[in-house]
């Protein structure tokens, strides 16, 4: 993702779009929406790439009903606003092999109240040379505009059209227009348009579907409580990381070679954290249904002494777990949306999760982490300026949160090569200087 | 506005030996919409007592994380510091502050040493705009020339 557009959801009022990059920072005081825009990113995902009506209150996000959603001052200005709108621009890989290339596609959509949850109405992609557009005018009939600079055309389709009653009426407008190409010699036109070969080309780039995606990994700022022993689980991935237990427990026993790698991975991690030295699973038998525990090493400067269970050790370490499992990940998550990482972790622990997330981002693993610790961002800032690891100035965005009244403004801030925070308004920074201030006596 | 602290003040504004305009400076630095510090080089050291001086460590870390430190690369500013004195222009012995300057665009210096002052004022070492001084070897308290000079906003090339 390259920007978000958000306009009446939560506490954002006015069209405001915020700047993305590999790592974005969300910064800013509680109750300003980072979560919601958290929420809001996956939301758009679910509409865009996995052609499904979003669930707003699904975990670890819960933020209720279509009237709880919609901006409670939307009514302003005389005109009572019915509908939110949101959405992405992003790059997408198109064509094969030498063909292939990256296109800057712009994805919107508006969601109205249906059933009193959000229903995506309008949904529309479009890149620079073609755009495609439907409307849900009612539950039965959809009205489809498409176009390029230069022509646009535009169709009414009602009941008789199989893909009225489907949800991913975008989806199927986008094949049913590569499908028109197919009926000029003669096959099933479902748009009944009529259409030239070559104004077809701009529209296949944005025909072309991007459900190959994985699912974006949405963490929970409190994750599971460690047991003692474990009985395996279906290991289906869930917010809190109920399931990473099984999942280690499963790749150590089915999968030597990736564990590995997994182990070195955590382990790399937990001895610049301090959290830890060496992870194991100890197993009470060989298959993977028996029961297991999960044990940690924390060696001395001198010896390195034997491993303990992880719920006898700091809860830091089953906090963080399921989060560097993730990242780790031999099949990691395309995005990463995280909630205060820092939660239960010392500040060393926290400034090498910073340098984890510089090491780790990139434009195919986008991270998005909403965070009050000073020690995350500050260690980013410094790894970019010291380029410790990849991660260039372009490639880490801070959006501040910042209230005014009852809505929010996100400031997009920008980093220079030396790491500076380029021009942030006066209000970014107040409350931490007002404190060094009073500290130092002034 | 860009100002640049000398190590020879450092205790006035960020030690325990703080005088009022030191502590006056130091406020300006630090609230919302205030300055912005001018760092690099061999002053790092010398302002954080490399490393032991945590008053400045906790400022420099909260202005950065606000934006508000211009740093150059120490590599930069000893290039800069040799080439001026190649020119055998500076009649003081800290000519990696004037690089520091003339480098960031800071045009506003804290210092008490006569020398350094001379030459940051010297239009041939700093100039467009003209380097000012903030110092307290005359008087420690907080004069009109000090406030005027923090109210000022032109003190920076950009």
């Amino acid at each position: 993702m390259e920007s978000v557009t958000v306009k009446n959801f939560r506490c954002f009022r006015e069209e405001q779009t915020a700047r993305m990059a590999p790592l974005t920072l969300l910064v800013g005081e509680n109750s300003t929406g980072k979560t919601s825009f958290l929420a809001l990113l996956r939301a758009l995902w679910d509409v865009a790439f996995r052609q499904r009506v979003p669930d707003f209150r699904q975990p670890p996000y819960d933020l209720g009903s279509f009237e709880d959603i919609l901006h409670s001052g939307a009514a302003g200005d005389g005109e009572a606003a019915d509908s939110f709108e949101a959405g992405f621009e992003y790059w997408k890989l198109v064509g094969e092999g030498e063909d292939e290339d990256l296109k800057r596609v712009t994805f919107r959509t508006a969601f109205r109240e249906r059933q009193g949850v959000p229903y995506p109405v309008v949904r529309s992609i479009a890149d620079k040379n073609a755009w495609v557009t439907t409307l849900a005018q009612d539950e039965e009939r959809v009205t489809v505009k498409f176009g390029t600079p230069e022509r646009e055309w535009e169709r009414t389709l009602g009941p008789e059209f199989p893909l009225m009653r489907s949800d991913d009426a975008l989806v199927e407008v986008r094949d049913a227009i590569m499908y028109s190409m197919v009926s000029i010699d003669g096959g099933r036109a479902i748009l009944d348009v009529t259409i030239s070969w070559e104004d077809l080309q701009p529209f296949f780039a944005l025909a072309e579907r991007d459900d190959s995606l994985s699912y974006p990994y949405a963490g929970a700022p409190v994750r599971s409580y460690p047991k003692r022993t474990y009985d395996p689980i279906r290991p289906t991935p869930d917010p809190e990381g109920e399931y990473i237990p099984t999942y280690l427990a499963n790749m150590s026993r089915r999968n030597p070679a990736e564990w590995k790698t997994l182990k070195l991975n955590l382990e790399k991690f937990g001895k610049q954290s301090g959290l830890f030295d060496e992870i194991e699973v100890k197993s009470f038998g060989d298959s993977v249904g028996f029961p297991f525990q999960l044990h940690i090493g924390k060696w001395g400067k001198k010896s390195k002494g034997g491993t303990r269970n992880l719920i006898d050790v700091g809860y830091g370490v089953s906090q963080t777990l399921p989060l560097i499992t993730e990242l780790f990940s031999p099949e990691p998550a395309p995005l990463f949306l995280l909630q205060q990482p820092e939660v239960h972790l010392h500040p060393s622990a926290q400034a090498a999760l910073g340098t984890l997330f510089c090491e780790i981002a990139s434009p195919q693993r986008q991270l998005v982490v909403e965070t009050h610790s000073d020690y995350i961002i500050d260690r980013v800032l410094m790894d970019v300026r010291d380029e410790t690891t990849g991660l260039k100035a372009d490639d880490v965005s801070i959006l501040f949160f910042e209230r005014n009244d009852l809505d929010v403004t996100i400031h997009s801030l920008r980093i220079d090569d030396r790491a500076t925070i380029i021009d942030p308004p006066e209000s970014y920074r107040q409350f931490f200087l007002d404190e060094l201030r009073r500290s130092v006596g002034l | 506005m860009c100002a640049i602290v000398d190590a020879n003040v450092r205790d006035q504004v960020f030690g325990d030996a703080q005088s009022e305009a030191g502590k006056f400076f130091l406020d300006w630095l630090l609230k919302p919409g205030g300055g912005t510090l001018a760092l690099g080089g061999k002053l790092r050291n010398e302002l954080s007592d490399n490393g032991r001086n945590l008053r400045f460590m906790d400022t420099y870390r909260q202005l950065r994380l606000d934006g508000r430190v211009k740093e150059i690369p120490d590599g930069q500013v000893d290039a800069e510091t040799s080439a001026l004195q190649s020119r055998r222009i500076c009649r003081s012995n800290d000519p990696h502050v004037l690089a520091l300057a003339r480098l960031s665009g800071a045009r506003l210096l804290f210092a008490n040493d006569r020398d350094l002052c001379d030459d940051f004022k010297d239009r041939r070492i700093v100039n467009n705009p003209r380097g000012k001084v903030y110092t307290t070897s005359m008087r420690s308290s907080v004069t009109r020339v000090h406030r005027s000079l923090l109210a000022r906003a032109d003190l920076c090339v950009r």
